[in-house]
């Protein structure tokens, strides 16, 4: 036996951790290279206190607990997703998966969710104060951007049925042609903007009062459901001036079209 | 895999705190023990044990059925370990205070025995230690370690025999191994 073949058989026997006092027990040869060489026996002892060493090591015991925190912690971040998690099956391999709830759902779900810790629903409460903020700006947004198109539309459609009716050259001043040419203040399009400003000043009104911190109460799903409650109240006016506003723009539409026409 | 692990994950799934709460403790003890081990502090360890169960939670989902738990809950736990060993170089903190002022002792008891081990341990390279304390400690095999490290069995083999090698050389400088002319009567 050489040495390089002395220090395999070592290791083989700290793989197994079948390590004996004796190399005289665990072959003749491994002894007789023992008494030979002086390198290989320091690291026999070596070996042999690494493995007393690992025993010991490995037999240390940690105490730890982590339940309560790793949970708690858990239900904070993922309060809606657990509930909504579906089973999915693949060929013997079933994997589940979390569903992905739509838009909707998922700015309501962590005022409802059972699961959900005080804590968590605070954050749940905070996310889906901001997600309504968020929709509340996206459809002002969207309001304005109707109303602009609208009047270029509204005037581009009276131009060409102008031209086709009359079939005669047109004025240069039937048509504004910059902002100064715009209707004056009584016409309808300034009523119009007028009403659309409403409409967004109501919403700015309606998003702070969104943003207020929901009112603490004992039962969670109580609290969650009256702060809900005096949204939709106060979302009403908005959604009626609102529907008031797009009928107004599409009767003035009408109007002016047949104005021109 | 049992039934018995598919259904604890069934139950984690659904959102149960009870079954979340038998997963934990059912893995803390080695999840934490390896981060004890591969990071040589205790609150550290903690910290990690506990992101390492968020993540699985997390991605219970994607957990392969054929493959059993705790190998999987131990290859997240080595990556964090590994994280957060990379943020310590970054950060250059200083881990003076994890040397411990043992005097070199032949007669050591084996706590302090185990102690110098752990010592030892944090001075090796990481692939080293992850190795060795994924085939001593958790007792896994050559090749659900590999799988875990991501290396080949071979480099596995060879790194757990370079880590053993240098622990043993490690106690030796450190005056734990008896002389060897004392075990040449023995032989």
């Amino acid at each position: 036996m050489n040495c390089t073949e002395f220090e395999d058989r070592i290791q083989e026997l700290l793989d197994r951790g079948t390590f004996t006092e004796s190399p005289g027990l665990v072959s003749p040869a491994l002894a007789q290279h023992l008494s030979e060489c002086a390198s290989c026996r320091t690291w026999w002892n070596s070996a042999r206190t690494l493995c007393d060493a690992i025993t010991a090591w490995r037999d240390e015991t940690f105490e730890v607990d982590l339940r309560a925190g790793v949970v708690a912690q858990h239900l904070r971040e993922a309060p809606g997703v657990p509930s909504n998690a579906v089973l999915t099956g693949r060929s013997g391999e079933p994997s589940v998966q979390p569903a992905r709830p739509s838009w909707p759902v998922a700015a309501v779900v962590p005022f409802h969710s059972p699961s959900a810790s005080p804590a968590g629903r605070g954050d749940a409460a905070a996310r889906t104060r901001w997600t309504l903020l968020a929709s509340l700006a996206a459809l002002a947004l969207l309001v304005s951007l109707s109303a602009v198109p609208s009047f270029e539309r509204h005037e581009q459609i009276a131009a060409r049925r102008s031209a086709a009716s009359l079939s005669v050259a047109k004025s240069s001043s039937s048509l504004p042609q910059n902002m100064s040419d715009r209707p004056a203040d009584d016409s309808p399009y300034v009523a119009l903007s007028r009403q659309a400003g409403g409409v967004l000043a109501q919403l700015f009104v309606a998003g702070d009062n969104a943003a207020q911190p929901m009112p603490a109460a004992p039962a969670g799903k109580a609290a969650a459901g009256s702060w809900f409650d005096g949204l939709q109240s106060q979302w009403q006016p908005v959604e009626e001036s609102l529907g008031n506003a797009f009928d107004f723009l599409w009767q003035a539409g009408d109007a002016h079209d047949s104005a021109r026409t | 895999v049992t039934d018995d692990e598919v259904d604890l994950v069934r139950g984690c799934l659904s959102g149960s705190e009870v079954a979340l709460q038998a997963f934990v403790e059912r893995f803390q003890v080695p999840v934490f023990g390896l981060c004890v081990r591969m990071l040589g502090h205790r609150e550290d360890a903690e910290d990690v044990a506990q992101e390492v169960f968020l993540r699985a939670f997390r991605n219970l989902h994607r957990w392969d059925q054929e493959r059993p738990l705790r190998p999987w809950l131990l290859a997240i736990a080595a990556n964090r370990c590994r994280t957060r060993l990379s943020q310590r170089v970054r950060e250059a903190v200083n881990l003076d205070h994890l040397e411990p002022a043992l005097p070199a002792d032949r007669n050591a008891s084996r706590s302090e025995l185990a102690e110098e081990l752990q010592l030892a341990l944090e001075k090796l390279r990481e692939e080293y230690r992850l190795c060795f304390i994924l085939f001593h400690q958790n007792e896994l095999g050559l090749s659900e370690i590999a799988r875990i490290v991501g290396s080949p069995e071979g480099t596995i083999k060879t790194w757990l025999f370079r880590a053993r090698r240098e622990l043993a050389d490690h106690l030796r400088r450190r005056g734990f191994v008896q002389a060897a002319d004392h075990e040449l009567h023995r032989i």
